[in-house]
């Protein structure tokens, strides 16, 4: 699976969805322990974006968007 | 006094000589209804100004009309200001006006009364066509000023909110003149040139004048046919734009807008570690049904002890073969009974039978039954037969019943 590709609002998604399926109590154990696999992996991926992101903030100028100057 | 003779022309240059030369007549401020206002396709505008007194022609030119931040219209009451002076062509007075103010209202409040009610019934501000915001923005395009205290603290506020978005601010100038080309030129950049996943325009604080390009036409249906939601966020939070309305959703402050465009990082968080547990406990729950589960059956007396299992089967099934022996001896015995009685009821009619009884059938020595005394002679040979067998015999002597003596 694509997972490097995944947005942050689509893991989001994905892991509301691994969370309603597990609630539902229909998946078979196996599947439910791949689905908590999976679910975790996510929220540790989550969690590592949010917490290393860094403000990115650009201006944009006659010559495209160029980094934003600091402020005083 | 000679009176001198003056053409109607000269006479109307000497009014309107006086009139000019007098200094209150060229400063006026006029209060008046307007009526039978019409704008010629010059620009220029013609109306009557009236009281209930009197009435006055009144035209304001193009130049001044461009100015007018609102529409004139008939009984509108309001302060004319310019001056007084005559057209000689109809040897008319009237009022040159350059500045136009309704009375009571500002001229900038009732333009934008009047603008706001002319695009509402347009249906541009209808609840039902704004477009939700994205809750979780990649880019946010931010237009402002790039110098101001907005764009401070939506970088500030944004930033520490949700990092993961980028913030692009399309300096633009907020006040006065030009400045309405430039908000609309970010709004095309954000919307279309390099689109953004919502946008917020707006500004700081200030007067009505400072926060005017926000109540432009233009930006407003700019706004409305923007692909990219739009966030607005212009002044304080008392101050209305028409650019407020326009915009699918309004923020009280620039601040505020930062917040409505970003989702915060510390609720993320809590999300996070709370779906975790979720999921963990799902895990547990399950687990622990299973182990239930498991343990119901094994608790179970079959799986507890299987041999039980096999014993009582096998108890059962003595119990069966035994009953099945007994009714089988109980069915033979029956019919032995039964056909003990049949074949007593044949034997009492068997000749044979009464030999059992202790009898004898004696029969000559041809084989016939002897049933008289006469059948024989002494001498004779005879056969008796008894139940178990015959016996040889010979006739030694006779005696017929009555003492009648044949021997």
């Amino acid at each position: 699976m694509a997972e490097k590709k995944m947005s942050f609002e689509e893991a989001l998604a994905r892991l509301e969805e691994i969370v309603g399926e597990m609630d539902s109590g229909k998946a078979e154990l196996d599947k439910l322990l791949e689905l908590f696999e999976e679910g975790t992996t996510l929220v540790r991926k989550c969690k590592k974006e949010l917490d290393n992101a860094e403000k990115k903030i650009k201006l944009v100028t006659e010559d495209g968007e160029t980094d934003f100057p600091p402020m005083k | 006094m000679e009176r001198q003779i003056i053409s109607v022309t000269e006479l109307n240059l000497y009014i309107k000589a006086k009139l000019d030369g007098d200094p209150l007549l060229s400063g006026l401020l006029v209060r008046g209804e307007i009526s039978n206002f019409k704008r010629y396709s010059s620009g220029h505008c013609y109306f009557t100004l009236k009281d209930a007194g009197g009435a006055v022609r009144a035209v304001m030119f193009n130049s001044s009309a461009q100015r007018l931040k609102f529409d004139p219209t008939d009984g509108m009451r309001v302060i004319a200001g310019g001056r007084a002076s005559v057209y000689e062509r109809d040897g008319q007075y009237q009022l040159y006006i350059t500045s136009l103010e309704p009375e009571g209202v500002g001229a900038l409040h009732l333009a934008y009364e009047q603008l706001k009610e002319k695009l509402a019934g347009e249906g541009l501000f209808d609840e039902s066509i704004k477009k939700p915001v994205p809750r979780y923005p990649k880019r946010i395009g931010v237009i402002t000023s790039p110098t101001g205290a907005a764009v401070r603290d939506i970088i500030n506020i944004a930033g520490r909110r949700f990092p993961l978005a980028e913030i692009c601010v399309y300096p633009a100038v907020v006040q006065g003149e030009g400045s309405v080309p430039t908000l609309l030129a970010g709004l095309e950049y954000f919307g279309f040139t390099s689109p953004a996943d919502v946008i917020i325009i707006g500004r700081g604080g200030g007067s009505i004048e400072d926060l005017w390009s926000f109540n432009s036409e233009d930006l407003a249906r700019k706004i409305r046919s923007s692909p990219v939601p739009v966030i607005s966020a212009v002044g304080h939070e008392t101050d209305f734009t028409i650019c407020d309305f326009a915009a699918d959703m309004r923020a009280p402050t620039p601040s505020a807008a930062a917040e409505c465009a970003t989702p915060d990082k510390s609720e993320i968080i809590t999300l996070l570690s709370s779906q975790s547990a979720h999921m963990r406990k799902a895990v547990q729950r399950r687990v622990d049904i299973m182990r239930e589960r498991l343990e119901r059956v094994s608790s179970s007396n079959m799986m507890k002890n299987p041999m039980n299992f096999i014993d009582d089967r096998r108890i059962y099934l003595d119990t069966l073969s035994e009953k099945i022996v007994a009714g089988a001896q109980a069915g033979i015995e029956n019919k032995r009974l039964s056909l003990r009685g049949v074949a007593a009821a044949l034997g009492a009619l068997n000749p044979l039978a009464v030999l059992s009884r202790g009898y004898g059938a004696v029969f000559s020595g041809s084989g016939s039954l002897i049933k008289s005394t006469d059948d024989i002679k002494i001498g004779e040979t005879l056969k008796i037969k008894i139940s178990d067998g015959e016996i040889d015999a010979a006739v030694t002597g006779k005696r017929h019943k009555g003492g009648k003596n044949n021997g």
